[in-house]
């Protein structure tokens, strides 16, 4: 689930559902909180998070992408 | 069957620019500012849209009185990637676009988009060391946003949520209007314009992400469906190189755009640079060993010999968050943010890169000359159907109002009854992709396609493979025309988005065959050798009578 909206922080302002390239928000309704009725199709971007007035929204990288990483022998 | 009614509305304007990316907002800005009625049509929103719709950090350009003599700088960038397609544009064409750029970073400055770092020009990424640095670091997180509200400024009407799906034309074959359709409300359009321009961006679709399971992660945005590319096939317009795929390389799984930014050394696990150019993190030049071949990185991982990193220890604390920064204007806050919350710092912990899968090509596509004209009257084609990403799109979209505007100083519109029939043919199809109660999901078709794609035309090809393959996408793609089901205007979007890229597929399927020979991404089995005949010339394919021809020049 790409963008988390935080609903006590959510101001139902619609920004992100206007901004989002993917409309990821698609159906969502004007004063509701915006629902992610396309979570798949989000390209982690952050539109939505820029665009929000309220710092209510969040993302929870899915375990797809998760990068892979170590300290190589030089770095320990 | 219940046909699902949309609404149509018909409307008229002078230059109407289908894609509002970096092109068709710089078209529309110039437009506008020469007296044009002039509307941007989007899928998206212009603010966010498209492949620099987070932004970008570099910007390839010449500034003279930083690169001096223009025959060094021509001569190096000439070697970096993408060279071969600037020696196919030719060298008057590429000397007319870098001195353009350089109006273009002042005039983009003058707009509040930051081309400047500590108060002077600052140019790294992508280059040899010792050699010209052509690309210039700006902070582009909110160029779309700027340049929108330029656009709007001029008079401009930006229609957002409404994609552009066929390309009408007038009786005497020139461009005259688009279908469109909405894609939040069962609405269609019908655009009746003097001039036409295209700037749909780089389709990404056709193979498959290599990430199974994050389908929509991809260098590019998921909807980019290369529809400005397959209107203007059907309409008779020449694309050329479909068969020359694209290829880049970046952080494992979290695949993007963006390898310039990174500006540590390419190491095996032992810590071992992969490539000749580096020994430690340099900030102005970066590893350019990737750029030499995307494939290197692959080597290592397919041969299990190692997995390749990115490593930027060696960077001070202040040019490690600069890189952060750079990362940032050029859409990555989502993987900084990633680290963040995995304790990874990059300080001295090294992330793993990987070769990406084959994409349709960027720099192909459409074809236009040097004032973006296309072979069909009144239709413009920019951005990344031609040469040098962002800096391209906003030179190309620019020259592109140019030609329109002087084209569509005599003409008028066309009757609307020369528009209707093509128009109510898409209607149709519209409605009958809604009305469908079961059927393909889009998804459905694409992964289909993707791996008929990648099965037969994929890494390695030969006639054997490719004829068997373009039966088989032949029939899959007419079974999709005739069971895609789409249950809301969203999906409709994407089911005509899809209906395009099979159809891009199959000039991919058509082209490779014709090109006998190998050569960068196009690996032919049964002809190995690149035939240096085929040097410097292009490949081109347009419809005639509903036939495709193809040609070289």
């Amino acid at each position: 689930m790409p963008p988390v909206i935080n609903k006590d922080k959510c101001i139902r302002c619609g920004q992100c559902v206007d901004v989002c390239p993917m409309d990821v928000f698609y159906s969502s309704k004007k004063g509701e909180t915006p629902v992610v009725r396309y979570p798949d199709e989000c390209w982690h971007a952050e539109a939505c998070a820029l665009q929000c007035p309220a710092g209510a929204i969040d993302f929870r990288i899915p375990l797809t992408i998760m990068v892979p990483f170590r300290k190589l022998p030089h770095e320990r | 069957m219940e046909t699902q009614k949309f609404s149509v509305e018909w409307r008229d304007t002078d230059f109407l620019c289908v894609g509002g990316g970096i092109a068709g907002l710089m078209a529309a800005i110039n437009a506008a500012e020469q007296g044009m009625d002039c509307v941007v049509l989007e899928k998206a929103d212009t603010r966010r849209s498209g492949s620099g719709g987070l932004g970008n950090d570099h910007f390839i350009c010449y500034i003279p009185e930083v690169h001096g003599d223009y025959a060094t700088f021509i001569s190096d960038i000439m070697k970096l990637q993408n060279g071969d397609r600037l020696r196919q544009m030719g060298p008057e064409w590429a000397k007319s676009f870098f001195m353009k750029t350089w109006d273009i970073v002042r005039l983009w400055d003058e707009w509040g988009i930051p081309m400047k770092h500590d108060g002077g020009y600052y140019f790294a990424g992508h280059a040899v060391p010792g050699r010209t640095r052509a690309f210039l670091k700006y902070n582009g997180i909110d160029q779309k946003p700027i340049l929108t509200k330029q656009a709007r400024k001029r008079g401009v009407k930006i229609h957002n949520r409404a994609m552009g799906y066929e390309l009408l034309l007038d009786d005497q074959g020139r461009a005259a209007g688009v279908f469109a359709i909405d894609t939040r409300e069962y609405k269609a359009y019908v655009y009746r314009a003097k001039a036409v321009c295209l700037g749909t961006g780089a389709p990404n679709g056709v193979f498959p992400n290599a990430n199974r399971g994050a389908w929509a992660m991809r260098t590019n945005p998921l909807n980019l469906t290369g529809d400005g590319r397959a209107m203007a096939y059907r309409a008779g317009a020449e694309l050329c190189n479909m068969e020359m795929p694209g290829l880049h390389a970046g952080v494992k799984y979290f695949c993007r755009n963006g390898q310039a930014t990174w500006e540590g050394v390419l190491r095996d696990r032992d810590g071992v640079p992969i490539g000749p150019f580096l020994e430690k993190p340099d900030p102005l030049y970066g590893d350019i060993t990737m750029e030499v071949n995307k494939r290197h990185i692959e080597s290592y991982t397919k041969s299990a010999r190692s997995p390749v990193y990115m490593d930027m220890t060696g960077l001070s604390r202040e040019q490690l968050d600069l890189m952060e920064h750079w990362l940032r204007q050029e859409g990555n806050s989502t993987l900084l943010r990633h680290f963040r919350q995995e304790g990874i710092d990059m300080i001295d912990t090294a992330v793993e890169f990987s070769t990406y899968v084959l994409k349709l090509p960027i720099s192909s596509g459409i074809v236009f000359n040097g004032g973006s004209e296309t072979c069909v009257p009144g239709l413009y084609a920019a951005g990344d159907e031609g040469y040098g990403g962002i800096s391209g799109a906003a030179v190309t979209g620019w020259w592109a109002a140019d030609s329109a505007r002087a084209y569509a100083a005599d003409k008028s519109l066309a009757d609307a009854g020369q528009l209707r029939p093509k128009a109510e043919e898409c209607l149709n199809l519209a409605e009958e992709l809604c009305a469908r109660e079961d059927g393909a999901h889009w998804l459905e078709a694409r992964m289909a396609m993707e791996n008929i794609a990648w099965d037969y035309c994929g890494d390695l090809r030969s006639h054997a493979m490719l004829e068997a393959g373009l039966a088989h996408l032949r029939r899959v793609h007419a079974r999709a025309r005739e069971t895609l089901r789409a249950e809301n205007p969203h999906e409709l979007m994407y089911c005509l988005g899809m209906l395009n890229l099979f159809e891009l597929a199959e000039t991919m399927f058509l082209m490779a065959d014709e090109r006998r020979e190998s050569r960068g991404q196009h690996r032919r089995v049964d002809y190995p050798l690149q035939n240096l005949m085929l040097d410097g010339k292009r490949h081109f394919i347009r419809k005639n009578g509903g036939e495709a021809v193809m040609s070289w020049r």
